[in-house]
């Protein structure tokens, strides 16, 4: 047999678990009160059956006790009244024990026993007694001097009520002559003599104990078989001592109510006490923790009831006697209840389980379209219920999925296609920028820095740098509307136009005016672009320029002042076709640098919507302490992105700037042309070169070159003597350069014919190699011999 | 020769069995009927110390309307069990009694008192009903302890068997021993703080009871049987501190034996509180009454006359007077 797989996160095991535990709960709750009433009502009931038993048994003892207490009343009060000779005793003996007898059979005898000589002068022993026999047969004797005595004067039952001089009932003792344990009642009677009262002698009823014992409460047990077994009935006497006990083991004769406390090795003080406040009240319950009492349990509770002559009946069952009596059933009906709970579990486990199977089905199907399988079944169901109702759901679902997936898949193999000519674009569009900056050698005492971020794809920013003509530097950015292709486009149309407007004598406001009227023209998107030229005399450093609608330029000074250039001289480009833009002129002084930007810088915008500003790029650009370029334009870049802190870039970001100088510093270092210094050299070549932004294969080309150019100078230049070799750096013309000077003899590296590297090493003809090397090595080479030195440059350009 | 050798062991057996017939039999007879107080004899019967110490015992019992001391004149026994200042009335009374040999160093004597409103104190029994029993051998260490505590003035009712006359109120105080009466009223339910208890260690704590007692004319003859007699009782009540549950099986067997009712609790009891006088803090007499229990007991006697050397009435088995 296969048991079924339990999974515990199953509908099935969830719904049988919390339906089981509201079950249980509710069965123990239920259980509870029930079984508390049970309890409390079976406590009550079984507290009112010990009393009842206590006190029926108390009952009938005393019918026998009154009985026998009459009985001697009425012998004494006789024998008081009427005092008679020793033959007159003996037939008001035997009348008295056969008419007691006769009313109580327990009563067997009767006894009338004097003082010493009380009856008899003579006789010290005077007592009669009387004996009816189990078949009633009266049997009398006399005991008197000459007959053998019984020492009776020292007998609890003779001595006691005439020391007391009242009736007693006595403790049982053991009847020689009867042989047989019995509890006597006796009653002084008196006789007067010279008016002096005395106790004559005893009236003595006998009652066996045997007799009493069939009054005993052990008979009523019997009807309740476990109360039977487990209690045990007793009567104390007024002492405490027990005088009848259906215990019948042998070593506990003699024992009393308080005594039963003794028996045990560590007594509980409390059970003492207990029995001592058994004499307050006629009947009631104790309770006692350790005694013997009973063969099954230490503990137990005591009902009693006293009779008339203080003795008490005792009825003892053990303390848990009903929990003992509940439990096992108690335990029946929670087990019952237990399987009953598991059977309806079970039902519920199966009934879900079939209901569930579907789902089940449903959703392995649905895991399945999840990982893509469109085809996967569905299973069918067919009732017409939420289930079934569900899994039509999941077949429209599964159809509609398919037909989404295969449109989605269509559209984006159209995207990912746009995406790529996009791409193309965007590189077309990059290649239309300069990117080496200025890219003029004619322009040493300029330097600038350039940066377009698209936002997205192609944008519609430009910018441009050029030469005009040899004296005029070109300084142009843009920012076309819209975005996307159609602005990239625009922005190429306007930077082909403007190309083609350009020629060595055109101005910057006709370029403007002019490229306005081209623009306009072709114009049918009604496309329009901001644009800001200038024309910048890089001999004087005066800047010409023209304001199209575009975001004011900055110019920070050398002073560390920093100017806003406001002036605008029409709206952007393409609005008005006949617009006649006009000029403006400002001179930069060596030191200041120019800050073009597009609205994309001042309009950056960060997660709260906010916008970077444009006093925060004017304080910044104030600010900086590196006006170089390249520096100046890295920060911009960097606190705008600060700013924006990762947020999606909504506008292209472009910056142009550029920073009019003077002539170039130059550094200079002069060493005896000796092997020993070309350490020196190198180390004055690294320092420099370094700091122009070259790769390191790059830099060691260039230490490369030096060294082959100073080695040759110290090897060659002066030999066999010896003289200077001045080395100087500067830049120029966005290049970094090295001069190489010494007074040797004149020597035109440049004039000798390059060797033919395709020739084998041993058909080449020796030399040349070192300075074909330095050639391939640098951008710019020049030689020139003036006032008798030779003066060989070197020149490698700085990218931005 | 094999007859010769199976004449010769029937021979001897026969010789054996005629001298253990004729072994003098010693009737050792208890101060009263089958208790603990006599558990060290039984359990020295069960244990054959007497036997092994030569002497064949018997032990007997008192009814309790019999004088112990009379059975001892008339004959009936030959040793006895019996109070040191019960013997020394005997003597005085003129019968020639010694001790041979004192189990007890203590005394269990007490006179225990119900209090009541006008009975809360030792000196209020003055004027009050006191149950003693009728010997008059008991009545010298009562009347002592009375005396002792300034007790004259009372009047004697005779108690017998037990203390059923002071539960019914007949007397005031009682005379007790510590091991029965005491035990009986404890048993009837009084505490302690309802009773005015008086010991007879607290006012004379060197008279002993239980010791062996035989005639002085007998001694002179049997002196080592009664030696060893008492020596054998004193190992036997060694025996019955140390394995109790079996020593009160014995004293049930004994109850059992003279129909008398047995209670275990009591007799645990009456053991316990027997180990208390015979050996308290756990040292046993040297079975010899000691001069000092003889003189402060003899205080109470009041006699001086010869017959009350010490030596005379605790004569040493090997003559040493000490």
């Amino acid at each position: 047999m296969k048991w079924p797989t339990i999974r515990f996160h199953s509908l099935p095991f969830k719904l049988s678990l919390y339906i089981s535990l509201t079950l249980l709960g509710v069965s123990i709750l239920g259980l509870s009160f029930i079984g508390w009433r049970w309890f409390t009502d079976m406590s009550a009931a079984l507290n009112f059956r010990g009393h009842v038993l206590a006190q029926e048994t108390a009952h009938k003892l005393d019918a026998v006790f009154v009985q026998a207490q009459q009985a001697a009343h009425l012998l004494a009060n006789a024998l008081e009244q009427h005092p008679c000779s020793r033959e007159g005793l003996a037939d008001r003996l035997k009348m008295t024990a056969l008419t007691v007898n006769a009313q109580c059979p327990e009563i067997c005898a009767v006894v009338i026993a004097y003082q010493p000589y009380g009856l008899d002068p003579n006789e010290k022993y005077n007592a009669q007694f009387a004996h009816i026999d189990k078949n009633g047969t009266y049997i009398p004797s006399t005991w008197s001097d000459s007959s053998s005595a019984v020492n009776y004067f020292i007998l609890d039952w003779f001595v006691i009520p005439t020391t007391l001089d009242r009736p007693v009932w006595t403790i049982p003792f053991w009847a020689h002559t009867q042989q047989q344990t019995i509890v006597a009642y006796s009653i002084p009677f008196h006789k007067t003599v010279n008016g002096v009262r005395t106790v004559a002698g005893v009236v003595t009823i006998d009652i066996p104990i045997r007799a009493l014992e069939a009054h005993m409460p052990a008979a009523q047990f019997e009807k309740d078989t476990n109360l039977a077994k487990s209690g045990t009935a007793f009567i104390c006497n007024q002492f405490g001592q027990i005088v009848i006990h259906d215990d019948t083991r042998d070593d506990t004769n003699g024992r009393t109510l308080y005594t039963l406390c003794d028996e045990v090795d560590t007594p509980d003080p409390a059970d003492r006490r207990s029995a001592q406040s058994i004499s307050h009240a006629p009947y009631g319950k104790i309770r006692l923790n350790n005694t013997l009492l009973l063969k099954t349990t230490r503990a137990s509770e005591l009902f009693y009831a006293h009779c008339v002559n203080d003795w008490t009946v005792c009825i003892a069952i053990p303390a848990n006697w009903l929990q003992k009596m509940l439990t096992p059933i108690a335990i029946r009906f929670g087990a019952g209840c237990i399987l009953v709970i598991i059977f309806i579990i079970a039902i519920i486990f199966t009934i879900t389980k079939r209901v569930n199977q579907p789902l089940i089905t449903l959703a392995n199907a649905t895991r399945n379209i999840g990982r893509g399988d469109f085809t996967s079944v569905i299973p069918e169901v067919t009732s017409d219920d939420e289930i079934g109702n569900l899994s039509a759901s999941f077949h429209h679902m599964q159809h509609a999925l398919t037909d989404y997936i295969t449109r989605l898949k269509s559209t984006v193999a159209a995207k990912e296609r746009a995406e790529g000519e996009l791409n193309v674009a965007k590189m077309i569009q990059h290649d239309i920028l300069p990117k080496i900056l200025p890219p003029f050698i004619e322009c040493p005492n300029v330097e600038g820095s350039a940066d377009l971020i698209a936002a997205r794809g192609v944008g519609g920013d430009m910018y441009d740098v050029f030469l005009v003509n040899p004296d005029t530097l070109a300084l142009i950015i843009g920012d076309v509307s819209g975005k996307g292709v159609p602005a990239a486009l625009f922005m190429a149309v306007t930077e082909t136009l403007q190309r083609s407007l350009c020629h060595a004598d055109i101005h910057v406001d006709v370029l403007a005016t002019q490229l306005n009227r081209m623009l306009s023209a072709q114009n049918a998107a009604s496309m329009f672009v901001t644009y800001w030229a200038g024309f910048l005399n890089i001999r004087t450093g005066t800047l010409t320029y023209t304001n199209a609608g575009h975001n004011p330029p900055l110019i920070r000074r050398a002073t560390g002042e920093l100017d806003e250039i406001s002036a605008r001289h029409g709206p952007p480009l393409a609005i008005l076709e006949n617009h006649t833009y006009r000029a403006s002129t400002l001179t930069m002084a060596p030191g200041d640098v120019l800050v073009l930007y597009t609205d994309g810088v001042t309009e950056a915008t960060n997660a709260n919507e906010t916008l970077y500003g444009f006093e925060p790029l004017k304080a910044l650009v104030k600010n900086a302490p590196d006006t170089t370029p390249a520096t100046l334009l890295r920060a911009i870049e960097a606190d705008v992105a600060r700013f924006t802190d990762g947020f999606e870039q909504s506008d292209d970001i472009t910056l142009l700037l550029l920073k009019y100088i003077t002539e170039p510093s130059r550094e200079t270092l002069t060493v005896a042309a000796t092997d020993e210094n070309l350490a020196t050299v190198m180390a004055f070549a690294e320092k420099h070169l370094s700091t122009c932004g070259f790769s390191t294969g790059i830099l060691n080309k260039l230490l490369v070159s030096v060294e082959e150019i100073y080695v040759n100078i110290a090897h060659y230049a002066y030999a066999p003597a010896t003289g200077d070799a001045t080395i100087t750096y500067w830049k120029e013309a966005g290049q970094a350069r090295l001069m190489f000077t010494d007074s040797g003899v004149a020597y035109n590296p440049l004039a000798r014919t390059d060797p033919d590297i395709t020739l084998n090493v041993t058909e080449r003809p020796i030399g040349g190699l070192g300075i074909l090397l330095v050639k391939k090595s640098v951008d710019f080479i020049d030689y020139r011999r003036e006032s008798e030195c030779n003066m060989l440059t070197i020149g490698k350009t700085i990218d931005f | 020769m094999r007859l010769l050798i199976l004449f010769i062991i029937t021979m001897l057996t026969t010789l054996a069995t005629i001298n253990a017939g004729t072994q003098t039999v010693y009737r050792v007879k208890m101060l009263w009927q089958p208790q603990a107080q006599f558990a060290g004899y039984y359990v020295a019967q069960a244990d054959k110390l007497y036997a092994d110490a030569g002497v064949n015992v018997v032990l007997e019992h008192t009814m309790p309307d019999e004088n112990i001391f009379d059975a001892l004149y008339a004959g009936r026994a030959d040793m006895i069990v019996a109070w040191l200042t019960s013997a020394l009335m005997e003597r005085k009374a003129g019968h020639a009694v010694v001790n041979a040999g004192q189990i007890a160093q203590r005394a269990a004597l007490s006179i225990v008192a119900r209090r009541a409103d006008d009975l809360q104190k030792p000196s209020d029994i003055n004027g009050k009903r006191v149950g003693i029993w009728p010997s008059e051998s008991f009545h010298v260490p009562v009347d002592a302890l009375l005396h002792y505590h300034a007790i004259t003035n009372y009047t004697v009712l005779p108690i017998f068997t037990s203390a059923d006359l002071f539960l019914y109120g007949g007397v005031d105080a009682i005379s007790s021993m510590a091991y029965n009466e005491s035990y009986c009223i404890h048993g009837a339910g009084f505490d302690r703080d309802q009773l005015i208890i008086l010991t007879l260690n607290d006012a004379f704590p060197h008279i002993p009871e239980d010791g062996l007692y035989c005639m002085e004319s007998r001694h002179a003859t049997d002196a080592h049987a009664f030696d060893a007699i008492a020596r054998a009782t004193l190992e036997g009540w060694r025996r019955a501190f140390k394995n109790k549950p079996r020593t009160l099986q014995l004293v049930k067997a004994e109850c059992k034996k003279a129909n008398i009712p047995f209670n275990i609790a009591h007799h645990r009891w009456m053991l316990n509180r027997m180990e208390q006088i015979i050996a308290p803090n756990g040292l046993f007499s040297d079975g010899r009454l000691s001069r000092a229990a003889f003189d402060e007991a003899m205080r109470i006697i009041g006699d001086t006359s010869k017959a009350f050397h010490y030596e005379r009435f605790a004569p040493s088995t090997k003559g040493d007077a000490q």
